[in-house]
């Protein structure tokens, strides 16, 4: 422990951290949740935003298209779920009776 | 369970194998690379900073940077020498900005050193000598002569040129030896 490098050496090994600090690494976790978290909130309330302002624009427009299709596609929208749900029900049966 | 026997294949895996993963989205991948790689670069930066607190807030922020650009690290790229460059100008920023004052103020042995090594004398002639160095020549201290860095992957964390980096080396050693009443051989 006399030498110079070796003291030097000592000097430098009190600035030295774990080689695990499982604190630090939950920190930098947390932190990146966090800024991922805030990441998520930007392009989201962004993307409402535009929805919100394309609807607003283009609804007017739009209102008499969708209003026909509504009443042209009901029937058929109509059987289609019902068909569905007598399917799933089926289904549902065959597998709890293992038919 | 999936996730522990993911963590165990990954723990394995190589920097390359690791940065990829991480590239494409596995926090992880990434949070293994911060196991590996948070010895080195708080110590980087403790030994540039002079303030383990200041060292250890820079060290959380540039691996939140390192996320954020792990995409545009190219295959067999140092990871160590690049996440130190990232904190190296993470430091240069704050040294720039308001927390200039606090850094100038701040006492190198003012309870930073926790653990004791060496001779307190010695370790009291050493602050003072790291503290008198210029930021680029501690920098440099703290890549080469304090960890194993080689004198490219300095250069590669730095920014410097490689005969900058080995004269300032050269420069600190003295200074730090001269310290302890050696002579640099």
């Amino acid at each position: 422990m006399n030498s110079p490098d070796e003291r030097l050496a000592a000097f430098f090994a009190t600035d030295l951290p774990p080689s695990r600090d499982p604190r630090f690494q939950a920190e930098v976790r947390h932190a990146l949740a966090r800024r991922r978290f805030a990441t998520d909130m930007m392009v989201l309330s962004t993307a409402c935003a535009i929805g919100a302002t394309a609807f607003w624009l283009v609804g007017p427009l739009l209102a008499p298209i969708v209003v026909d299709l509504t009443r042209a596609l009901s029937p058929g929208l109509v059987i289609v779920v019902l068909g569905a749900w007598i399917w799933t029900l089926n289904a549902g049966r065959g597998a709890v009776f293992g038919s | 369970m999936l996730s522990t026997a993911t963590g165990g294949n990954l723990r394995a895996a190589g920097d390359d194998a690791l940065v990829a993963a991480a590239a494409r989205g596995s926090s992880d991948a990434f949070s293994i690379l911060v196991e590996r790689h948070q010895q080195a670069l708080r110590a980087f930066l403790r030994r540039s900073s002079r303030d383990w607190h200041l060292a250890d807030d820079l060290a959380q922020e540039a691996f939140i940077t390192a996320w954020s650009r792990i995409g545009r690290l190219k295959p067999g790229a140092n990871v160590r020498a690049w996440l130190c460059g990232i904190g190296y100008n993470k430091f240069l920023t704050t040294l720039r900005a308001d927390r200039r004052a606090r850094l100038r103020d701040a006492d190198y042995g003012d309870s930073q050193h926790l653990t004791p090594g060496g001779k307190p004398e010695d370790r009291i002639a050493l602050d003072r000598a790291m503290s008198e160095l210029s930021v680029e020549q501690r920098a440099c201290v703290a890549l080469c002569l304090a960890a194993d860095f080689s004198h490219s992957e300095a250069a590669e964390a730095l920014s410097l040129p490689i005969g900058t980096i080995k004269t300032h080396i050269a420069r600190g050693r003295a200074r730090l030896l001269q310290v302890l009443g050696a002579k640099d051989e």
